[in-house]
């Protein structure tokens, strides 16, 4: 039997198990069942008005007891209103012409925003005092960062929202705490194990800070460098795409969409298999009564045989504070340094965003900025947020306000501002903005 | 917020010592009342209810535990649907806090200055929750001793050390037949701010313990009411619970 044949054998009975082992606790305690409905409404303008209505439930499950329990969340989702778009009007006609008679034509024509139900956790945990082994889909929470984490291999998070949940990874996770300090390992479980990506940290409390290190590997196929890139379709798209020439982007189709379409794309591009390795240090903690945090992260990426490698290194600088204005005006700012971003808006290249679309990187600017205030109002809550990249001069201005309405009923009302030349990252968002109905049960 | 975290908020909930008023000075009222104040160990579920000024309310169910005379306690919040889970984490006497979310699985460090900050909307702050030394946090002078109702009640100030809270000063008045304390005003650079009152107490298990208490905003009008439903001395928590690790069992 080979080596991939047995990775996959071994994925599906560990599936099994986990199923089991789910059911089997399911069996013998009594289930707690609730979850929440959102509706949002979007309303944006690029060229022409769109509005689209997002319908999604989520139901929770949880049993067992505080020894052996497993979670579970069940996420479904429709969609009304402006659901069509057409990937082609995000192209130009040079592209979309050459693609005809092509695999990939369809990709370029109107779809739907598909409507979905997935599993968004499902996962037995076993704890006895401070060790925990936990098995399943699971959430995977890294790093000290708000807005970004480049420690973490597992997230791809939205700097509109960065604290909402992220769905689950199919992960075997161990952790151990000793005395201050706390180990943590994480292995997740893709289809052949050679390629599952791994993470370790080790996290100590020592003098007010959280310090601790970590590692990672994970594998991914991309396009890699202009080199590689020999159809012309792609250099052309690349100075496309820095010129600005297609219309604005709408920031309510779904990441896992689009990311899926530039990834059918990206194939068609010449794509290597690549491994990433990860060495990575941050701490949190305070000084003088200012919350300070770091991550910092150096990343080897490499195809199997060393035709290509890079050395990439993030630094994600942090500080928060409460102003005595008021209930307190909760304050935090974050610059994030990206070795392999770009100066300025003329060096875009087609690989650089295919890899930030599909999460791969975390901003495509060399110098990027997160600016977050937050307001507290008896039981409401006024919010600004403003994403920055400062090496194209553009930036998204985010105020949000929240409503509490019941103990159990929440309204979240937001506006993007986008700012920037049509050429920047931000100057291309649409204007937009969303009304958000949530309504735990 | 569990009990010991109340306990800590009324600061000098009682002593179990009774000393006539005339004979007290601010050293024996102050050791009397840090000697009360410990509690071995505890698991209590409360309620609170957040009323705003415009007439909403909101109500939280909380289950308590804390050990080590109170120096590690931890609440766990289990009403609303929309929080159940949500954890708050505050070791060596408050000075540590740590918050849990279940819907993204992170524990996060609270930093000093984010403990002025409302808990869930109260009109408690996270910094409420803390206690320990008191003549670390504070320096404490007796204001006035009088007698009301046949009662003697001693007036305390207690100005805020660079160790202590935000507040610009609290006075604290203190039943000197139950050592139960009778109500506290917290006062900022505009002057009153909040004003605790203890409206009603039990006896659990021996123990005379603050039951029913208001936190009245004076300043933005509004309060936070909080009832002990359940409270037990019997089984002493673990001490693993009290961890990042523990923050994260169900």
């Amino acid at each position: 039997m080979s080596y991939k044949l047995c990775s996959k054998v071994l994925v599906r009975m560990v599936e099994i198990m986990v199923l089991s082992a789910v059911f089997f606790t399911a069996a013998f305690a009594t289930p707690d069942i609730r979850g929440d409905y959102e509706n949002s409404v979007n309303a944006g303008y690029a060229g022409a008005y769109q509005v689209q209505d997002k319908n999604k439930v989520r139901v929770r499950v949880e049993s067992g007891g505080s020894g052996l329990y497993f979670k579970s969340s069940l996420v479904a989702e429709r969609w009304f209103g402006s659901t069509r778009f057409a990937l082609g009007e995000y192209v130009p006609a040079f592209l979309r012409d050459s693609l005809e008679n092509t695999f990939l034509y369809p990709l370029l024509g109107e779809q739907n925003i598909p409507d979905t139900m997935y599993l968004e956790n499902a996962y037995l945990q076993g704890q006895k005092k401070r060790t925990i082994l936990a098995l399943g889909v699971q959430p995977v929470s890294w790093g000290s960062g708000y807005a970004w984490n480049p420690t973490d291999i597992w997230n791809t998070k939205d700097q509109l929202d960065p604290s909402y949940a992220q769905p689950g990874k199919m992960a075997l996770r161990w952790e151990q705490g000793m005395g201050v300090a706390s180990l943590t390992l994480v292995g997740g479980l893709e289809q052949s194990i050679k390629n599952s990506p791994v993470s370790a940290e080790l996290k100590m409390y020592l003098g007010g800070f959280d310090w601790a290190i970590t590692g990672a590997r994970k594998y991914w196929e991309g396009m890699l460098n202009n080199g590689m890139l020999n159809n012309p379709i792609w250099e052309n798209l690349g100075q496309s795409l820095g010129a600005g020439e297609e219309p604005g982007q709408n920031e309510f189709i779904p990441d896992s969409m689009t990311q899926m379409i530039f990834s059918e794309l990206e194939l068609f591009g010449n794509t290597q298999p690549v491994y990433q390795y990860t060495a990575g240090f941050w701490n949190s903690g305070q000084i003088a009564q200012l919350g300070l945090h770091s991550e910092w992260a150096l990343h080897y990426k490499k195809t199997k045989n060393y035709e290509w490698e890079q050395w990439v290194y993030e630094i994600l600088l942090g500080a928060d504070y409460t102003l005595g204005v008021g209930n307190g005006v909760g304050v935090m700012a974050e610059y994030l340094y990206k070795s392999n971003g770009v100066h300025s808006e003329s060096e875009y290249s087609i690989q650089q965003w295919m890899a930030f679309i599909q999460g791969r990187e975390l901003a495509v600017g060399k110098h990027n900025g997160f600016l977050n205030l937050n307001y507290p109002h008896g039981l409401n809550q006024m919010l600004l947020s403003v994403i920055v990249n400062f090496s194209d001069g553009s930036l998204l201005v985010n105020p949000w306000y929240n409503v509490s309405i019941t103990d159990n009923a929440a309204l979240d009302i937001m506006v993007i501002l986008p700012i920037g030349n049509e050429n920047s990252q931000f100057g291309r968002n649409q204007y937009g903005s969303t009304v958000r109905f949530t309504l735990a049960f | 917020m569990n009990y010991n975290g109340f306990l800590k908020i009324t600061v000098f909930a009682w002593l179990g010592l009774y000393t006539t008023v005339a004979a007290m000075d601010v050293q024996q009222i102050i050791e009397n009342m840090e000697a009360a104040e410990k509690i071995p160990y505890s698991v209590s579920v409360s309620k609170q209810t957040v009323q705003t000024p415009g007439g909403n309310s909101r109500t939280f169910t909380i289950k308590g535990y804390s050990i080590d005379n109170g120096e590690k306690s931890l609440s766990v919040y289990q009403e609303p649907a929309r929080i159940k889970g949500e954890k708050i984490l505050s070791l060596d006497d408050g000075n540590d806090i740590w918050t849990f979310s279940p819907k993204t699985n992170r524990v996060r460090h609270m930093a000093t200055h984010m403990k002025k900050q409302k808990v869930m909307g109260s009109d408690f702050s996270y910094e409420d929750m803390g206690g320990g030394d008191m003549q670390k946090k504070y320096t404490i002078t007796l204001l006035q001793q009088y007698t009301e109702n046949d009662t003697a009640f001693y007036t305390l100030q207690m100005i805020p050390t660079e160790h202590g809270p935000s507040y610009k000063k609290v006075i604290c008045h203190t039943n000197g037949t139950t050592w139960l304390v009778k109500k506290m005003e917290f006062y900022d650079e505009n002057g009153l701010l909040k004003e605790l009152v203890i409206e009603e107490s039990r006896m659990v298990q021996g123990r005379l313990i603050p039951w029913k208490m208001v936190m009245k905003n004076k300043q933005e009008g509004g309060q936070t009411i909080v009832e002990t439903l359940e409270m037990s001395f019997d089984v002493k928590p673990e001490e693993w619970m009290f961890t990042q690790e523990g923050l994260k069992r169900r």
